[in-house]
C-alpha cells in the first residue's frame, strides 16, 4: 500500500485563553487515501473544525500545535515559503459553512472566481474567464455569463454555495475540505450540493474531508467515518459498517438520540444526559465517561486509546458496545441506578 | 400550489382551538411592489394538538405561525381563537389574550436578555401581568416552572444567560413561555441551533410540558424527522400556499403532493425510496413578489401540465383527514417507508 495522501499523527492543539489553556485537539490521527472521503462527525466543540483548520493552516497565533501533518509527502507544518504560497487554496482547498460570509459582498462573482486562477496559475484574463464559466456550468449554475457579473446578494443561498464550490475547485485541488457545507441550506438544496460534491469528486479523483453533525449525511456520502468527542476520535469505521456494528457507547448514544423518519410520531427519544466536558478542565479518564451508561471505575482513571478491532475499524473504549463486559457493566449500572462516574440513570434533571 | 379552499377545516369537531381562514400576509417591497409571503392559507388546530409546519426557506411557515398570534397582524383573513376573532381585537382586548399565546425562538442565547438573571427573565411575564402584589407567589411560580423544565431553581435562577449552554438556555426559553400558563406556544425552529444529543432533550421536554400543562403547539422546522416525531398533524407549505395537510404518520407514509414527495426524498438517508422525486426539484424558488400563476409549484414540478399553469388547485380530501391541493396528486396503495440507516 502506498503512503496515504494526508496523514495526521498525534495532533494536539491548544488555545491560550485568559482562563487557561483549552485543549481543543488531544492526540488525533487521520489517514486519508487519494480519492477517498472521510467524514468527521461530532457535536459543537468536539474539535472537528479545529482539525481541518489546522490542516488548512488557518489557526490563529494563540494556538499551540504539536504533531505531524503530511500531505503528498510534504510536511505541512514546515512548508518552504515559495511552496506555501501556492499550496493552500491550490492543492488543498476548503468550503465553509456559511456561503454569505465566505464571499466578498462588494465584488462581482466573476472576479472572485478568477482571482485565484490569475494569481496561482498565472492565467490570462480571457483564460480565467473561460475557465470560470466552465466551472459555474459544472456546479449547475444556469446562465453563467450573467452570474459572473452579479454580486453575491443577488444569488440564493444554494447558488452562493455553488459559487463557493466553484471557487474552491478553480485551481484543481487534490484535497477538498468541506466544513458543514450544507448546514445553512434547505434539505432540498442540501441534497443537490452533496450530490454535486460527490460527482465532482469522482470525476476529478479528488479526496475529501466532509465535516458534518448529521450522521445521515455522513453515512450516505463517506467511505470512512470518524466520530469525534472532546478533541479525540472515539470511533472510526467504514461508512458501510459503522451503523450496523457501532462499538463506542457515544456513537450508539448519538445514533439513538436522533429522531428517525421511520419511527411513528411521538416515539420517545433517548437524549444523551449532561453535556460535553469543559475543555479547560478535562477529566482524567475517558472524556465521555460522565455521560456514559456503561461507565465503570476504570473508565474514570485512565484515557482509553484508539485500538483497531477490525478492517479500518477502531474504537477508544474499555467496554465496546456488544462485548460481554459492556453488557455486564450496563446491567450493573442500571441496577445501582448510578454509574461509576456519578451519572444518575433515572433522573431527568439537568446537571448544573 | 395552490392551496386555497376551506376543505381542511374540521368543523364537525368541537375541540377546535384555532381556526385560520384565508390568511394573507403581504409586505411592501419598495417601488410599489408587494411580497406575497402568505396567500390564502386555511387550517385549524384542535386543543392539545401539535401542528408541524414544514417547507423551504421562504415558504411562509414562520410568517403564518406568527400571524396566528398577531405578530404582526395579518393583511387579511380570519384567525379565530377560543371564541374570539383575533384580527378584530384591539388594544387592551388583544393584550388580554396575549398571555395565552407564547413563543419560543430559534437561537436560545440571543433570545434571552444577557443583563438579567434567569429568575427575572422567567418571571417578567408575571410581573407585567400583576403577579407582583404577592412576591411569594411569583417566586414559587418561577421555581416550579424552572424545576419543571429540568433546571435547579436555586442554582439556575441566580445566574445569567451566558453561563448556560445552548440546550440549557433553550430550557430557560421554554420556562419563560410557560410561566403565564399559556394555551398555545409557537415554536419557531426551537431545536435547529442545538446539537443532536441536546435536541432530543428539548423535544422530550416539549412533549412532557405539553402533557403536563395541556398545551397546543405550532411547531416550525425544516427538519422533517423532527417534525414527524413531535407533530400530530403536519402542514406542508410552498411559496405562501398550503400544499398538503394530514396526520403526520399518514403524510409520511402516503405523501401525495409532488412537493411533499420531493421534500421527503431529500432526507439524507441512504436508500431513500423517494430520492428520485427530489432530483426533479430543480431550479430556484420563484420570487414571492411575482408568484407564478395557477399552481405556484408548477415551475419546478415534473408532473405539471397546462392546467397547472392556469388554474389554481383547491384543497381536496384524498383519504380520511388527508388534504392535498394538486391537480395530479400521487395516490397509491403502497405506503412509503424511509428506512433509517
Amino acid at each position: 500500500m502506498s503512503e496515504p495522501q494526508l496523514k495526521v499523527e498525534d495532533l494536539r492543539v491548544a488555545f491560550a485563553t485568559p482562563r487557561g489553556s483549552v485543549q481543543a485537539i488531544d492526540g488525533l490521527n487521520i489517514s486519508l487515501e487519494q480519492g477517498e472521503t472521510l467524514a468527521i462527525v461530532g457535536e459543537s466543540g468536539s474539535g472537528k473544525s479545529v482539525t481541518v483548520r489546522t490542516v488548512m493552516n488557518l489557526l490563529p497565533s494563540t494556538a499551540s500545535i504539536e504533531g505531524n501533518i503530511t500531505f503528498d509527502g510534504l510536511d505541512l507544518r514546515n512548508v518552504p515559503k515559495d511552496r506555501a504560497k501556492h499550496l493552500w487554496g491550490v492543492d488543498v482547498a476548503m468550503i465553509f459553512q456559511d456561503p454569505m460570509t465566505s464571499l466578498n459582498p462588494v465584488k462581482r462573482i466573476g472576479s472572485q472566481i478568477t482571482e485565484s486562477m490569475r494569481y496561482h496559475l498565472k492565467y490570462s484574463k480571457g483564460q480565467a474567464k473561460a475557465k470560470a464559466i466552465e466551472l459555474l456550468t459544472q456546479v449547475g449554475i444556469p446562465e453563467p455569463e450573467k452570474r459572473m457579473r452579479q454580486y453575491p446578494h443577488e444569488l440564493s443561498g444554494g447558488m452562493r454555495q455553488r459559487v463557493v464550490i466553484a471557487m474552491a475547485l478553480a485551481c484543481e485541488p487534490k484535497l477538498l475540505i468541506a466544513d458543514e457545507p450544507t448546514t445553512a441550506l434547505d434539505v432540498t438544496v442540501q441534497k443537490h450540493i452533496l450530490d454535486l460534491l460527490g460527482e465532482l469528486q469522482r470525476e476529478r479523483g479528488m479526496s475529501m474531508i466532509l465535516i458534518t453533525h448529521d450522521l445521515g449525511v455522513a453515512g450516505g456520502r463517506a467511505d470512512q467515518i470518524a466520530v469525534m468527542y472532546a478533541g479525540r476520535i472515539m470511533e472510526e469505521a467504514p461508512a458501510s459498517t459503522i451503523f450496523s456494528s457501532m462499538r463506542h457507547p457515544y456513537t450508539e448514544a448519538l445514533f439513538e438520540s436522533i429522531p428517525s423518519v421511520s419511527d411513528p410520531s411521538h416515539t420517545r427519544l433517548t437524549p444523551i444526559p449532561g453535556r460535553p466536558p469543559d475543555l479547560l478542565n478535562l477529566p482524567t479518564g475517558c472524556r465521555y465517561a460522565a455521560r456514559c451508561r456503561y461507565a465503570q471505575v476504570s473508565c474514570t482513571e485512565a484515557l482509553p486509546s484508539l485500538e483497531s478491532i477490525g478492517t479500518n475499524h477502531s474504537v477508544a473504549c474499555y467496554l465496546p458496545v456488544g462485548s460481554s463486559a459492556a453488557i455486564d457493566a450496563r446491567a450493573q449500572n442500571e441496577a445501582a441506578g448510578v454509574t461509576a462516574a456519578g451519572l444518575d440513570l433515572h433522573s431527568n434533571m439537568e446537571i448544573l | 400550489m395552490a392551496g386555497s379552499g376551506h376543505a381542511p377545516l374540521r368543523d364537525d369537531r368541537d375541540d377546535i382551538l384555532i381556526r385560520v381562514k384565508d390568511l394573507v400576509m403581504e409586505f411592501p417591497a419598495g417601488g410599489g411592489k408587494v411580497v406575497h409571503a402568505v396567500s390564502g392559507v386555511t387550517f385549524d388546530v384542535a386543543e392539545g394538538e401539535t401542528l408541524g409546519l414544514v417547507g423551504e426557506s421562504g415558504s411562509g411557515k414562520s410568517t403564518t405561525a406568527k400571524a396566528v398570534i398577531q405578530l404582526p397582524r395579518p393583511t387579511s383573513g380570519s384567525v379565530w381563537f377560543r371564541g374570539q376573532e383575533l384580527t378584530e381585537l384591539k388594544g387592551e382586548a388583544l393584550r388580554k389574550v396575549r398571555p395565552e399565546l407564547q413563543m419560543i425562538f430559534q437561537d436560545p442565547i440571543s433570545s434571552l436578555n444577557p443583563r438579567r438573571k434567569v429568575s427575572d427573565v422567567v418571571g417578567e411575564g408575571i410581573r407585567v401581568w400583576g403577579g407582583s402584589t404577592d412576591g411569594q407567589f411569583t417566586e414559587a411560580r418561577i421555581n416550579e416552572i424552572l424545576e419543571a423544565v429540568g433546571l435547579d431553581p436555586k442554582i439556575a435562577g441566580e445566574r445569567y444567560p451566558h453561563e448556560f449552554s445552548g440546550g440549557q438556555a433553550q430550557r430557560i426559553s421554554v420556562a419563560r413561555s410557560l410561566v403565564l400558563d399559556p394555551k398555545v406556544i409557537v415554536c419557531d425552529e426551537p431545536v435547529s441551533a442545538l446539537d443532536v444529543s441536546v435536541q432530543a432533550q428539548i423535544l422530550n421536554l416539549l412533549e412532557d410540558m405539553k402533557e403536563r400543562y395541556g398545551l397546543t403547539l405550532l411547531f416550525i422546522s425544516h427538519d422533517l424527522s423532527v417534525v414527524k416525531n413531535i407533530s400530530d398533524r403536519v402542514a406542508v407549505m410552498y411559496l405562501g400556499k398550503l400544499c398538503e395537510i394530514s396526520p403526520s404518520d399518514e403524510l409520511y407514509a402516503n405523501p401525495a403532493h409532488p412537493y411533499t414527495r420531493a421534500l421527503l426524498g431529500a432526507i439524507p438517508e441512504p436508500d431513500n425510496p423517494l430520492a428520485a422525486e427530489a432530483e426533479t426539484l430543480s431550479g430556484e424558488l420563484p420570487s414571492p413578489i411575482t408568484p407564478p400563476p395557477g399552481c405556484r409549484f408548477h415551475t419546478r414540478c415534473k408532473y405539471a401540465t397546462d392546467k397547472c399553469r392556469e388554474d389554481e388547485p383547491q384543497m381536496e380530501e384524498i383519504r380520511p383527514d388527508h388534504f392535498v391541493a394538486c391537480w395530479h396528486p400521487v395516490i397509491t396503495d403502497n405506503p412509503v417507508t424511509i428506512k433509517a440507516s
